[in-house]
């Protein structure tokens, strides 16, 4: 396969998420409106090789006031539970950092009532730069360097629910934009 | 509305910090760089007077003047920023009265994502239990050391001259002028 990577979760009962990706911690399952959906999970696109400079969308559904569909980006591919993750929250859109399968971390953006269930989110990080999108307007940009590698993914809990996820290379196909950088240490 | 800049200190909300003042003023839309582990934000809000009124009013807030290519003030001014930024853990002896906003910022956020990467890589900070600007890596347990030269070479720095006497300060300052980041810099 070749990137840009999307998949509409048609795969069926039986497939829900395509061969591309590997689910990192709970389950997933079609739901009967052609959307994929968990109680509680987190899967990775580890069958693609994507830049560290990345880009990654998804409608986001859910119901009630607490759930958590989330798209990700610098996921570990290995495991080890940590990334950025972009979704909703109680009708807000929430950007955080996070470690320990998505169970702690650091807020680094929010943007009151721009969670509205059905809407495309979109996350993009180029070098230690994010930007984050609604619907295709541009909410907010800044920086983070916590991390530095990783691939796109989903994580959510609470009945939450995705469709017409998509990722690329931020370039579109490129490789890194980090420059290398060198300094030396005075000794004093 | 108009965008503002604070540090402010983090509090914990469950597993995951957030900063403090930003939902009790009711700012709608926010970004946040963490210190790493440490328990302070840079917020980029955009606010109205009313909001940046009221956060700036909390004593444990420090408020940058809202035009970037302005200097910080007069002796005093600089000297209270420079204080409040050591407090934090900041290395701050590099500020000067004829620099401006956008200066100090653009250097100051390095900080940020130095201890920012080291968090990613350990969940841990620069400034673990009594460690200041001022402590030698001497001080640091081997492990320590490890940690700090695996998150320097991971901003692709090189370390060699690193020696028991060296500083957090030293090696923290080095970095950052060693760090070409124009993506970061044009944020402010």
């Amino acid at each position: 396969m070749a990137l840009p990577f999307s998949d509409a979760f048609e795969g069926g009962a039986t497939d829900p998420l395509s061969v591309a990706w590997t689910t990192t911690f709970g389950t997933f399952a079609q739901n009967g409106t052609g959307r994929v959906e968990t109680s509680g999970g987190m899967a990775l696109v580890t069958g693609e090789t994507f830049s560290v400079d990345h880009v990654v969308q998804a409608n986001l559904y859910y119901t009630g006031t607490g759930p958590q569909p989330c798209i990700i980006a610098r996921g570990d591919p290995t495991g080890g539970g940590r990334g950025y993750f972009l979704g909703m929250y109680g009708g807000d859109l929430v950007f955080y950092s996070f470690n320990t399968g998505g169970s702690a971390g650091s807020l680094l953006g929010s943007w009151t009532g721009s969670g509205v269930s059905g809407g495309l989110a979109k996350l993009k990080f180029v070098g230690s730069v994010w930007t984050v999108y609604m619907d295709g307007v541009q909410l907010g940009t800044d920086t983070s360097g916590t991390y530095s590698d990783g691939v796109p993914g989903i994580i959510g809990y609470n009945a939450t629910a995705w469709d017409n996820f998509y990722a690329d290379n931020a370039a579109g196909g490129g490789g890194s934009t980090s420059a290398p950088m060198l300094m030396t240490l005075g000794v004093g | 509305m108009a965008v503002r800049l604070y540090l402010t200190p983090a509090i914990s909300n469950g597993n995951f910090t957030v900063p403090s003042h930003v939902a009790a003023v009711g700012i709608p839309r926010s970004s946040y760089t963490p210190y790493g582990n440490e328990l302070i934000y840079l917020v980029r809000a955009d606010v109205t007077p009313a909001q940046h009124t009221a956060m700036s009013a909390f004593s444990d807030v420090f408020a940058f003047p809202a035009d970037v290519t302005a200097t910080l003030g007069n002796n005093a001014s600089v000297n209270a920023a420079k204080n409040k930024l050591e407090g934090w853990k900041f290395p701050a002896d590099w500020v000067t009265n004829g620099m401006t906003v956008r200066e100090i910022l653009r250097t100051l956020v390095k900080f940020f994502l130095l201890n920012q990467r080291l968090g990613g890589q350990t969940n841990k900070s620069l400034f673990d239990g009594a460690f200041t600007p001022d402590t030698t890596v001497g001080s640091l347990t081997a492990n320590q050391r490890t940690a700090l030269s695996t998150m320097l070479q991971s901003w692709k720095l090189d370390t060699a001259q690193v020696t028991g006497a060296t500083t957090l300060r030293q090696i923290m300052k080095t970095a950052v002028a060693s760090m070409a980041l124009p993506d970061v810099d044009a944020l402010f």
